[in-house]
């Protein structure tokens, strides 16, 4: 796999006026939240409309997928996965599809911690939403790209950390205040509880600085440090 | 982290359709929204009036292919690729195997662009192991590619068997 030592800081850029017209179809973008918050989300952009603006598709928060211009300047930093420019293409219109269904549509998405890969009902091609089933902002980028034949992280390389188990907590009390469905709540503290794997926003972000894709999880942690360290605060 | 929750969770309830749902609810059946009413008025009313145009009716598999194939003649790549990806997640979400795998048996790969060829392997990726026709469609969209680019035919597939 070619994946760079130190990856090249021009291949991770802050997004401003000057840089977003620089986005064709798609890219990954990244800031830092409160304390040690991190988000990650997807930026894209229609490539047959030429006036088309940059939309950031984003998991936000439970039943909360977002889709918006950035605000410009931001705090955001974007990185081009390296994928063929025809998939790039599909990806684009791919993510407008997703606004319209989660965002302008009547599908909803909730957030949970656990993420085994099989992210679509395999038959109805909808994200999973039972009880417990859910995406975080990573693993909802992760979701959108692996669910369609193009992923992004080796994802089955990751494993439990225990520095996560705090952040993790606080997402299941985070549900409890904001009046999630109890059962739903249940379940997210039970596969915190088992040890459920995270994805950090920023090992997301690391496939957009890799030349070959899947990223195993010894180099998007290394490149996500990486990233951290040149996130404005 | 935003907090809101303005629609409470429901799980998911047993169907008329005779099965649980291992998804999310299905959400009420509704007209398409203007914007696609309008890409498939555009594309194609006025050659096929009986184009369907609400998603409780799945289109007619050959029908379909011909509103496919002249938008590539065309060389409208967009709407020939939001037509793919909006027309199979409908089939999908209907479960319509049937549908998709007679367009996938009888899709002519060679009068379909490189990028509406690949959203019909990335759309129907998720579903690849209950549509029995994906992987010959699969194969002949490969030699095509290997055929015409060839270079990067395998970049462009590797994600997608």
């Amino acid at each position: 796999m070619n994946v760079p030592l130190a990856p090249a800081p021009d291949r991770v850029r802050a997004l401003t006026d000057a840089t977003v017209d620089e986005v064709s179809t798609i890219a990954l973008v990244i800031k830092a939240g409160a304390g040690t918050q991190r988000h990650v989300g997807i930026l894209h952009k229609d490539p047959d409309d030429a006036r088309a603006s940059v939309q950031l598709l984003d998991l936000r928060w439970h039943h909360e997928v977002g889709a918006q211009a950035p605000r410009l300047p931001s705090r955001y930093l974007w990185a081009v996965p390296s994928v063929e420019p025809e998939i790039a293409y599909v990806l684009a219109k791919l993510c407008k599809k997703i606004a319209d269904q989660y965002v302008r549509g009547d599908r909803r998405l909730a957030y949970a911690l656990k993420y085994a890969g099989a992210t679509f009902d395999r038959g109805a091609g909808i994200f999973m939403n039972e009880a417990g089933r859910g995406l975080t902002c990573a693993t909802f980028v992760m979701a959108v790209f692996a669910s369609h034949g193009a992923p992004l992280l080796h994802w089955a390389e990751w494993q439990p950390r225990e520095e996560d188990r705090a952040w993790q907590a606080q997402v299941v009390q985070a549900l409890r205040d904001c009046g999630a469905d109890e059962g739903h709540v249940t379940a997210v503290n039970e596969e915190a509880q088992q040890g459920a794997t995270r994805f950090r926003p920023e090992e997301v972000a690391a496939a957009g600085v890799c030349d070959t894709l899947p990223l195993g999880f010894t180099e998007a942690e290394r490149i996500g440090k990486f990233i951290v360290e040149r996130l404005p605060p | 982290m935003l907090f809101r929750d303005d629609a409470p969770f429901h799980p998911p309830p047993p169907t008329e359709l005779g099965f649980r749902p291992r998804s999310m609810p299905y959400p009420e059946r509704r007209p398409l929204p203007r914007r696609r009413r309008n890409l498939i008025v555009h594309v194609d009313r006025a050659r096929h009036d009986e184009v369907d145009d609400d998603r409780r009716s799945a289109p007619d598999p050959q029908k379909w292919l011909l509103q496919l194939y002249r938008l590539c003649a065309d060389g409208k790549r967009g709407p020939a690729v939001d037509l793919v990806l909006y027309t199979f997640d409908d089939l999908l979400f209907l479960r319509q195997k049937e549908r998709c795998d007679e367009i996938l048996r009888t899709a002519d790969v060679d009068r379909l662009m490189i990028e509406v060829l690949l959203a019909l392997l990335m759309e129907t990726f998720r579903a690849r192991s209950v549509l029995d026709e994906r992987q010959a469609f699969f194969d002949r969209v490969e030699a095509r590619l290997r055929r015409e680019r060839a270079e990067r035919a395998e970049a462009m597939l590797r994600g997608l068997r």
